[in-house]
C-alpha cells in the first residue's frame, strides 16, 4: 500500500468502514510509515475535538431575551379572540 | 426504573430544549451572531406554529435540523444576493484538490483526550469559521452534529461521494489549522 492510497481510505478507516481486509493492511502500512502514522493520529483527533465541542452552548443572554419576547408575541397573536 | 413519561411539546418546553440547538447550528455554518439570530428565530416561529403536528422529541428533532440548515441556507443565498457577490458554481477545489500531504510534527494528545478546555473549544470553533462555506456545512454537520453522509447529502442537495470528498478535504484543512496548537502540547 502506498501513502496515497492510504489517504483515500482514511475516512473509511477512521469510521469504521473498512473491510478486514483492507483495515489489516491500513495498520500494516501505519506501523511501518511515520509519515502515515503521525497523518492518521492527528486527523483522528481532529475528528475527535470536534465531536467533544458543545453541540447545545446557551443563547446569548441579550438574544434569549429578545427572542422570547418574539415568542410571546407570536402566541399573544395566535391565540383565540375572548380566551 | 420506568423512563419518564415524555413530556408534552409547549412552546416554552421547545425555547428550552431546542433554541440552542437550532442558534448553534447556525451560528458555525454562518460564522456571525447577527445572521444566527435571524435563523434562530425563523425557525423557532416555525416550529411554534407547527407544534400541533409534532408527535414527539425523536420527529421534531430530525426536522429541526433539516430545516434550521434550510434556513441557514436560504439566509446565505440571501445576504449574497444583498451583497451582489457572484456566487457561481461551488468550486469544488476551493480547498486544493490533492497534492503530497504534509504530516507535521506527531500531535501530543491522548487517545482518549477528548474534554476540551475552553480556550481549544474556542481555538477549534474559529478554526471552523476559516473554513470555505460548503465545506463548512458538511464538516459542522458531520463532525460536530455527527449526522450521517446520507442525510448531510439530502439536506444539501449532494451526493454522498461528494458529502465524503468535502468532508474529506475540511478534516485535512482543520487539521492544518489545528496543528500549531496540538503539536507539542504538554499534557497533564
Amino acid at each position: 500500500m502506498t501513502c496515497e492510497e492510504l489517504l483515500e481510505l482514511l475516512q473509511d478507516y477512521i469510521g469504521n468502514g473498512l473491510v478486514v481486509e483492507h483495515r489489516t493492511t491500513v495498520e500494516v502500512h501505519i506501523r511501518g510509515c511515520e509519515h502515515c502514522g503521525i497523518l492518521v493520529h492527528s486527523y483522528t483527533h481532529t475528528v475527535r475535538v470536534a465531536r467533544a465541542l458543545p453541540k447545545c452552548k446557551p443563547l446569548p443572554a441579550a438574544f434569549e431575551a429578545r427572542l422570547r419576547s418574539v415568542l410571546e408575541s407570536e402566541l399573544k397573536d395566535d391565540k383565540p379572540k375572548g380566551s | 426504573m420506568f423512563d419518564p413519561p415524555p413530556e408534552k411539546l409547549t412552546p416554552e418546553l421547545v425555547f428550552r430544549d431546542y433554541a440552542p440547538r437550532i442558534y448553534n447550528i447556525a451560528r458555525r455554518m454562518l460564522g456571525n451572531d447577527a445572521d444566527a439570530e435571524d435563523v434562530t428565530q425563523d425557525v423557532l416561529l416555525q416550529v411554534v406554529r407547527k407544534l400541533d403536528t409534532f408527535r414527539g422529541d425523536s420527529q421534531i428533532a430530525t426536522w429541526l435540523h433539516r430545516v434550521t440548515v434550510n434556513a441557514a441556507l436560504a439566509h446565505r443565498q440571501k445576504r449574497a444576493n444583498r451583497q451582489k457577490h457572484e456566487n457561481g458554481e461551488i468550486d469544488d477545489d476551493t480547498l486544493g484538490a490533492g497534492g503530497p500531504i504534509s504530516p507535521g510534527k506527531r500531535w501530543n494528545v491522548g487517545p482518549e483526550e477528548t474534554v476540551l478546555a475552553a480556550e481549544q473549544a474556542s481555538i477549534i470553533e474559529q478554526a471552523i469559521e476559516q473554513l470555505p462555506e460548503p465545506f463548512r456545512d458538511v464538516y459542522v454537520l458531520a463532525d460536530v452534529e455527527e449526522l450521517p453522509n446520507n442525510e448531510i447529502g439530502e439536506m444539501l442537495g449532494l451526493s454522498l461521494a461528494a458529502v465524503k470528498s468535502r468532508l474529506h478535504r475540511a478534516r485535512l484543512r482543520m487539521r492544518d489549522l489545528l496543528a500549531p496548537h496540538f503539536e507539542g502540547k504538554v499534557t497533564s
